[in-house]
């Protein structure tokens, strides 16, 4: 089976709560992902929040390379999560992890 | 650095708080409606305000006679996409910098307008707000519409342009976010860039020539005055 090419994201959530953790934040993603795309999209994502800082709103997506568009995408288009307003900012793109923190 | 030339600031105590999200995700300057003072106005680390006038009103006469009142004091002059009548006039006039789609109402951009539109270079602004407030149907309909109307636009080469219409400062996004909302809407990935980056950035310059004191008309500069004899 042909490995599946990776891509990882880093960004920003900019938010007027500090208390939105990294489960809250995959969710919102994956249902913006979902409704934008649909749900074969969605699932051939392979969506995975890496890590997330509350506090400083730093974090990084993992995805395939192919659906990295979408998923930025997706995440853009999150107005809000719960009653906090946000606004993710897309900061750089890598095919590792290393790459990303150079 | 760019510029996003659709804020929403209502309150001008809240203009901070646009300005300090404005500098943190890259932007250089802001354009918004509801501020006092100098049509180009500059904040700390030369952080650009603008002041924006979008006008909007039943009858042609009424849109002209707000047209000749603002333009003189604002960098940006916006009518919103109405009637035909209304949409053929601004479109030619080279007074209006730009034709702002509302999404709530059924006027779309015609082939004929926007073919006027590129002649006398005014850009069709999209903003990208109503797609953060709405989700599933309404959204899908919104976004139906934008990419409608920005299919027009660019067939007829009329400028398209990007902003993010925000009314609250955390409803701004960066020019990289805004750049994927635009492929979002159809447009190419360069296309997009320029949208968000480099038109705005022209238009502005644009207009900062026309407010300068060498200005005459549109190709008309005076480059050295003479002496009286």
């Amino acid at each position: 089976m042909k490995k599946t090419r990776r891509r990882y994201l880093s960004f920003l959530l900019h938010s007027d709560d500090s208390k939105l953790d990294d489960k809250q934040l995959g969710m919102a993603i994956w249902k913006n992902l979902l409704s934008l795309y649909g749900e074969v999209s969605a699932a051939d994502s392979k969506l995975y929040l890496v890590e997330f800082d509350e506090k400083s709103g730093a974090g990084i997506l993992q995805c395939t390379a192919s659906s990295l568009n979408e998923v930025i995408t997706s995440a853009v288009l999150i107005g809000s999560i719960g009653k906090s307003l946000v606004s993710f900012e897309p900061k750089k793109t890598s095919g590792t992890i290393k790459g990303l923190k150079r | 650095m760019a510029i996003d030339i659709g804020v929403c600031v209502s309150d001008t105590k809240e203009l901070e708080s646009f300005v300090q999200i404005a500098q943190k995700i890259g932007f250089s300057g802001i354009a918004t409606p509801n501020i006092e003072g100098k049509p180009d106005q500059h904040f700390e680390n030369e952080f650009s305000i603008l002041k924006r006038a979008d006008v909007f009103g039943r009858g042609l006469k009424s849109i002209r006679k707000q047209v000749d009142s603002v333009r003189k004091h604002s960098m940006i002059v916006s009518v919103k996409l109405t009637s035909v009548e209304i949409m053929n006039w601004a479109a030619e006039d080279q007074r209006v910098d730009l034709l702002t789609l509302d999404h709530s109402h059924e006027y779309r951009l015609r082939d004929s307008t926007a073919r006027l539109a590129a002649t006398s270079d005014t850009a069709l602004e999209i903003r990208i707000e109503p797609l953060l407030l709405l989700a599933g149907l309404n959204r899908s309909k919104v976004i139906k519409v934008y990419r409608e109307t920005i299919r027009t636009a660019i067939d007829s080469e009329m400028q398209v342009i990007l902003s993010s219409g925000a009314s609250h400062p955390l409803h701004m996004r960066s020019a990289r976010a805004i750049r994927y909302l635009g492929e979002l809407l159809g447009m190419g990935s360069n296309y997009a860039e320029n949208a968000i980056n480099q038109a705005p950035l022209d238009l502005v310059e644009r207009n900062r020539r026309r407010f300068s004191s060498e200005y005459v008309a549109e190709g008309v500069e005076i480059l050295q005055k003479g002496t009286e004899k």
